[in-house]
């Protein structure tokens, strides 16, 4: 964006403490792309166009949500049943990491805005590692026994299970009889569902969930660009439009999260 | 509206200077302000949205515990109705203060709305017939086979000559399927057919017993309420549901 040239530390390193020279940061010298008329309206024109990129991601998971409308009215059972195969107090965990996360997205700008870039960093960092931790809960405790049946060895719900002996990766996970196969669809195989339609709900939480965890992962990669970028004293004050959109992204797959947590895991 | 929002380009003919690129003058005024959202009101939305999670899972659990303990039925839509009201309360302050749609140009606030209202046309418009497709479908209800389509599903395996994909047939549902594969497997594995009912009763015990979710609801469902029913049921694959105990035995609920 900009090609202004940037010493970051004055003539080598010598440790005299003569005055310093107040450092030039990027954001200060920062000006708008030529078809703005200035900053202002460059951030307002970019925060539009975030907002309707917000608007088809809306509306991407409101077709999930008609899916599972429809299906939910056409097979309660099935859903009531599904529901109960997912662990609340999991998904309960999640919803809370989320919130944090937008939370310290929330305080990262505002820390970008005061100039205060330890504290925004450390949120910064703070939010791509609470994203981690979702996909870590949502992998190991959650897709992968119900796929495959096979356990992570500290997972709490192992001990209710009868354990085959089996294991994988080194005796991390251990394989449960008769419990893997929630998939959707034709690869269903899960054996004591009792519900013809049960495949139909593992269909609508994968393909929701899915592409959820997906949305974490690229912000995520957004808030780690965003991150390296404040490094660089890209941004302050008076530019920190990254930041901004980035914070917007992350915070759409929290609201998301915000409705699939009651509707997936909450319902009977 | 914040007060420092306000339009730079109202009222304001500055008649000294016609800027050309600017006719309006829009580029001297600050459009909106840059805001700061204030710790205590980030930490405060924080808060009442936690609180708000714990109220929807307690809400949850409530309904679960009087139905088993005291066996008070509150009708279905309470769990949707109270769930997503909550979730609603939610998402507007998640909305309102951490994307600050409070502060900002209305423009972005309408962007959203405009999609909420798409939203709603496509829910509206694909569930509107959704009462009355049983009664269109009644007249082939005969043939259907519930959950599935009687045809055949790839069985993730490779023929070893010709590399093509294998395929078994299906007879009934997907879940019908499982259930008979499963148990043949086990057959197949201990050599007999009772040793495997048995394992095959055994485990399911286990995937209904355990204790995750409290203590199981064994009413069973009618129009107005949708129990969970994971516990031993053998009724399932009937073609008209039965009316003995639900408790009454296990295995073989494909075969029949």
């Amino acid at each position: 964006m900009t090609t202004i040239p940037h010493d970051s530390h004055s003539p080598h390193g010598h440790p005299s403490p003569a005055p310093e020279r107040p450092k030039t940061m990027l954001w200060q010298v920062y000006k708008a792309a030529h078809h703005f008329r200035n900053k202002e309206e460059e951030f307002d024109g970019v925060k539009l166009g975030m907002w309707l990129f917000l608007a088809t991601e809306v509306l991407l998971f409101s077709g999930l949500f008609c899916a599972y409308t429809i299906f939910r009215i056409m097979y309660p059972q099935a859903f009531a049943n599904g529901s109960q195969y997912l662990d609340w107090r999991w998904g309960g965990l999640n919803t809370i990491v989320l919130l944090i996360s937008s939370y310290t997205m929330a305080s990262g700008i505002r820390w970008v805005q005061l100039q205060e870039y330890g504290k925004a960093k450390f949120n910064l960092l703070f939010t791509m590692f609470c994203g981690l931790v979702f996909l870590i809960i949502k992998f190991t405790f959650e897709y992968t026994p119900k796929w495959s049946g096979y356990f992570f060895f500290l997972d709490p719900a192992l001990k209710h299970h009868h354990d085959s002996g089996k294991t994988a990766l080194g005796g991390l996970f251990h394989f449960v009889e008769g419990y893997g196969g929630k998939r959707p669809g034709e690869l269903f195989s899960y054996p004591f569902s009792t519900d013809p339609y049960e495949h139909l709900w593992w269909s609508v939480y994968y393909s929701a969930t899915g592409i959820h965890a997906s949305h974490v992962i690229i912000g995520m990669g957004f808030i780690w660009w965003v991150y390296r970028r404040v490094c660089k004293g890209v941004y302050g004050p008076t530019h920190y439009t990254g930041v901004e959109m980035s914070g917007l992204y992350w915070h759409l797959v929290d609201l998301i999260w915000i409705f699939l947590f009651p509707l997936l895991y909450l319902i009977h | 509206m914040s007060a420092t929002n306000h339009h730079g380009g109202t009222g304001k003919p500055e008649a000294k200077s016609f800027d050309e690129a600017d006719p309006h003058g829009f580029g001297k005024g600050h459009e909106h302000g840059h805001i700061i959202m204030s710790l205590f009101t980030l930490r405060a939305v924080l808060a009442v949205l936690l609180i708000f999670t714990v109220m929807t899972v307690a809400a949850a659990q409530f309904e679960l515990w009087a139905q088993s303990y005291f066996d008070i039925v509150l009708p279905k839509w309470v769990n949707i109705a109270v769930a997503l009201s909550i979730a609603t309360v939610k998402s507007a302050l998640v909305l309102l203060y951490f994307m600050q749609l409070r502060y900002d140009n209305p423009i972005n606030t309408i962007v959203f709305l405009f999609t909420l209202f798409a939203f709603a046309l496509f829910l509206g418009f694909t569930t509107l017939d959704l009462a009355n497709r049983g009664t269109i479908y009644k007249y082939k209800s005969e043939e259907a086979i519930k959950g599935g389509l009687g045809l055949t599903r790839h069985t993730g395996e490779r023929d070893e000559v010709t590399g093509e994909r294998q395929t078994e047939m299906v007879v009934g549902s997907i879940v019908a399927h499982a259930r008979k594969k499963y148990l043949d497997e086990l057959a197949t594995r201990l050599g007999d057919m009772e040793l495997a009912k048995e394992e095959f009763a055994r485990q399911e015990a286990e995937a209904h017993s355990h204790g995750h979710h409290g203590p199981r609801v064994v009413t069973t469902s009618d129009h107005n309420h949708s129990r969970p029913r994971t516990g031993l049921t053998t009724d399932l694959y009937d073609a008209a549901p039965a009316s003995h105990d639900a408790h009454g035995g296990h295995g073989g609920g494909a075969a029949r």
